[in-house]
């Protein structure tokens, strides 16, 4: 199996190099102590200046968080977490006294978007995308703000919109994914620093696509993000997520929480990309990402679809999910997770049809190579009122290397005997016969490899939307650079 | 009881002691928890004596003997393939009795079904033990059945070794009624190139759990694992399998069939697992779900886990009603409703007892048991 060998070979020699977004800005950190307390907790409420609801609902948060204790049934194993040994609050110095534009922001914020591909200033226009910053924790800068005043969409950091949106804020926070919905959540409401808020009034079809790009920077510095995404009657929103985080050694403790909520006839389009740094080819290093993200389908007629690409992060735990509350309601989920070298990843979907004829899709592709393991777990579930409710699954596995692991893990319920549930998954490696066919057609193996993983990813890259594609698709192939050529 | 058994049994003892009886917490019984089997009152233990043996004295190649007779090496082997992790194996095993030990001679092939009959009487807990060998060679059809309707608890273990080359097919009924606990363990092992078929019929007992575990110790070994829930009442049904790819070039074909009827619960739980360097694998699995009344439910888990690459596996899972247009189509024909579906449920199962054609067991006991099934879940049927 000369093939085989040969990608074996070429997986191995994938190393922390290849990570071209490895590098650490050199800012002025604004910090707060170490550790986590109660203490901390009012610190960072009162460095974002929040009204006393908010403090009071963090440390609710904060106390039902320790008395939690961290969830241990995923797939993946590191070692344990010392809370109290991170920083929670981080903000680049020089955004203490909030710029009002561009020129105010601190050169050097600039330069790394740049290098980073951001198109903050002069690509405003041409890619239409309306960027909101976080570096850390803090919000930089906000584009194209104005032409998102005229449709009356609100799209801010969430710590801004508390003070100007309090209202809305208070209304949606929390009422899709609890405080004490789990361990990491429970964390996140407690410390959250930043995130986005986006709301799309009735009736409106936001006219960009809204884009953020986390970074985490600040040696051991957890992020903490809460985005909250309401999207109102007749609405439709897409937004990008995309995550590249500077090569370090220590590992980076992640916890966000993404909150959608569809009213009726309304349509939010959520897509990630995240390339956090997972660690060097021995494993060191890399972030931990431990995500709760979920969206309510309020309203009826409402759809809601998650696409990611997973490349990143040393550990992830992550289940994008939908409840399908609204009658004839909408949840997709579409999914490419690529782990290589000893990056862990145990991720999936939960479809939960509460109402009438809602249907749900899910399209997972896993790629394991080098010694990871992945491990795809979902949820299908049939409540006994989802008259005629629909899911269908696919979940394909592809292993390259005999050293790495593919795990499949469905979980489906049905409690109604109108509601019909399809699950189908498979787990192979690259077939020789495929090969072979392109290999006799005068292509050369790396060439093969490339076409064959493309055409096992597709369906899923489809779904990205433009702005996004050519950075997913130039991921998809760093990730997989030299095992599949 | 020798002191090997003994001290098994003592294992097991505290083994449980420190488990308990497993709640939804415990990912295994997920869907199906014994928790409050703490209170429950089985009465007084049995001796495994339900059965007659003695139709199996005297069948030419097949040794008939127990545990405590047998030699050290046979000994050794009880409990060797259960794992006493699990709370059930261990509660079984704590309470086990003698061991009927079943040993066929290599190069031996035995016509006539073995057949292992238990039939409930009186309220009781009974722990029928059972290790089945099969030599080098040897080929043979196991028969097991439960039936009876007593309150209590069943609780057999029957552990099958299949040595090179052998083959054994083994047919499980359960029909236990309305009143009992069935807590089941299967565990079989696989050598070089033996094949082994285990068709189980579950139609019965309240609340009923059947583990089976498979290990495909040698090469060219290849199972088959099918099975039926046929459900009605209040009943809970979960089948629990694991088959283990230890060695390379081995298969493994899996098919279960639910079909729910009233408010009965049905649970399948299968996984495929790999070992690591167990290349040139292929591994399928499918489970199908048929809700038939408005409280019925189906919960389904099928799973794989794999860490070798050269693998062929895949896994499908459905869960879904009776088809509409399919129906249709049988009553514009003419056939009355009851009659139409319980035809497509008949359908429905068929892919599973296919495979018994040409076996008497089919005939004398499962057959009838079935059709009893699909008339009392039809009749009662409103003609809609």
């Amino acid at each position: 199996m000369a093939a085989t060998a040969d990608t074996v070979e070429r997986v191995k020699k994938i190393s922390a190099e290849t990570y071209k977004y490895g590098f650490e800005t050199d800012i002025e950190m604004d910090r707060i102590p170490k550790g986590l307390n109660e203490d901390i907790v009012r610190m960072i409420s009162a460095k974002k200046n929040e009204p006393e609801w908010l403090l009071e609902w963090r440390l609710e948060a904060y106390r039902r968080w320790t008395q939690m204790e961290e969830p241990d049934w995923a797939k993946v194993s590191f070692p344990k977490i010392d809370y109290n040994d991170y920083y929670y609050y981080a903000a680049p110095k020089s955004v203490a006294d909030k710029p009002k534009s561009l020129d105010e922001v601190d050169p050097k914020l600039l330069e790394t978007y740049k290098r980073l591909g951001i198109p903050l200033d002069e690509q405003e226009r041409l890619a239409g995308v309306a960027v909101d910053a976080v570096f850390d924790s803090v919000s930089v800068a906000t584009t194209f703000k104005h032409k998102l005043e005229e449709v009356s969409v609100i799209f801010m950091p969430i710590s801004e919109a508390v003070e100007k949106h309090p209202e809305l804020v208070r209304k949606y926070l929390g009422t899709v994914v609890p405080t004490t919905d789990n361990y990491f959540a429970a964390l996140n409401s407690a410390v959250f620093t930043d995130g986005s808020f986006v709301y799309v009034p009735k009736g409106v079809r936001c006219p960009m696509e809204l884009s953020t790009y986390f970074r985490i920077n600040a040696q051991e510095t957890g992020q903490f993000e809460r985005t909250l995404i309401v999207c109102d009657d007749d609405a439709y929103v897409s937004y990008l997520e995309g995550c590249t985080a500077p090569m370090r050694d220590e590992n980076q403790l992640h916890a966000a929480v993404v909150e959608l909520v569809a009213m009726d006839n309304s349509e939010i389009k959520y897509s990630t990309v995240q390339n956090w740094y997972p660690g060097d080819e021995n494993g060191k290093g890399g972030i931990y990402n431990f995500v709760t993200k979920r969206a309510q389908c309020r309203g009826v007629n409402s759809k809601v679809s998650w696409t990611q690409v997973e490349t990143g992060s040393a550990v992830t735990w992550k289940y994008p999910s939908c409840v399908l509350q609204g009658d004839g309601s909408q949840g997709e989920f579409y999914s490419i997770a690529i782990t290589n070298n000893l990056q862990q990843a145990d991720t999936g979907t939960k479809m939960i049809h509460v109402g009438k004829n809602t249907r749900s899709r899910i399209i997972s592709k896993g790629i394991s190579a080098g010694r990871s393991d992945q491990t795809y777990r979902g949820l299908v579930k049939m409540l006994p009122k989802a008259e005629g409710a629909r899911n269908f699954t696919q979940c394909d596995s592809l292993l390259i290397g005999d050293r790495c692991g593919a795990h499949t893990v469905p979980y489906i319920e049905a409690a109604n005997p109108s509601a019909a549930v399809e699950h189908e998954a498979t787990t192979s490696k690259v077939s020789d016969d495929q090969l072979f066919y392109c290999r006799q057609r005068g292509m050369d193996e790396e060439k093969a490899l490339a076409l064959i993983v493309n055409g096992f990813v597709k369906e899923v890259l489809q779904e990205l939307p433009m702005e996004f594609a050519v950075e997913a698709q130039a991921l998809v192939e760093i990730s997989l650079e030299g095992s599949v050529g | 009881m020798t002191s090997v058994l003994a001290n098994l049994r003592q294992d097991a003892d505290t083994r449980f002691a420190s488990l308990g009886w497993p709640n939804r917490r415990v990912e295994a019984y997920k869907y199906t928890d014994l928790s409050a089997l703490k209170q429950a009152d089985f009465g007084a233990v049995v001796a495994n004596k339900a059965h007659d043996l003695n139709a199996l004295n005297g069948i030419e190649g097949l040794t008939l003997t127990t545990a405590s007779q047998a030699d050290a090496e046979v000994q050794a082997k009880v409990g060797s393939l259960l794992p006493l992790s699990d709370a059930v194996a261990a509660y079984s095993t704590a309470h086990m009795d003698e061991v009927t030990v079943l040993h066929v001679a290599a190069n031996t092939k035995i016509e006539q079904p073995l057949i292992l009959d238990h039939h409930r009487s009186g309220k009781n807990a009974s722990f029928p033990r059972y290790l089945v060998i099969l030599e080098r060679g040897a080929e043979a059809d196991l028969v097991e059945r439960y039936a009876g309707d007593s309150e209590g608890l069943t609780s057999p273990v029957v552990e099958v070794f299949v040595a090179a080359g052998a083959h054994l097919k083994h047919y499980r009924a359960l029909s236990e009624g309305s009143a009992t606990t069935h807590l089941g363990w299967t565990a079989t092992e696989l050598d070089r190139d033996a094949s082994y078929r285990h068709v189980a019929l579950n139609h019965g007992a309240a609340l009923a759990r059947h583990n089976i575990r498979v290990t495909l110790a040698g090469s060219g070994a290849h199972v088959d694992l099918l099975g039926l829930h046929l459900l009605q009442g209040k009943q809970s049904c979960d089948s629990h399998t694991f088959i283990k790819h230890a060695a390379p070039h081995t298969t493994s074909n899996e098919v279960y069939k639910s079909v729910v009827a009233d408010a009965a619960n049905s649970i399948f739980q299968g996984k495929i697992y790999v070992a690591k360097d167990s290349q040139k694998i292929e591994g399928n699995q499918m489970s199908r779900g048929l809700l038939l009344g408005p409280r019925a439910r189906v919960n389904n888990k099928p799973e794989l886990e794999i860490y070798a690459d050269d693998v062929i596996c895949s896994h499908g899972s459905t869960v879904g009603a009776l088809d509409e247009s399919a129906l249709f189509y049988l009553r514009a024909r003419g056939i009355p409703a009851a009659k139409a579906k319980q035809l497509m449920v008949e359908a429905f199962i068929k892919e599973v007892l296919e495979d018994l054609d040409g076996v008497s067991e089919l005939e004398t006991h499962w057959k009838p048991l079935i059709d009893a099934y699909l008339s009392s879940v039809f009749s009662s049927a409103p003609d809609a």
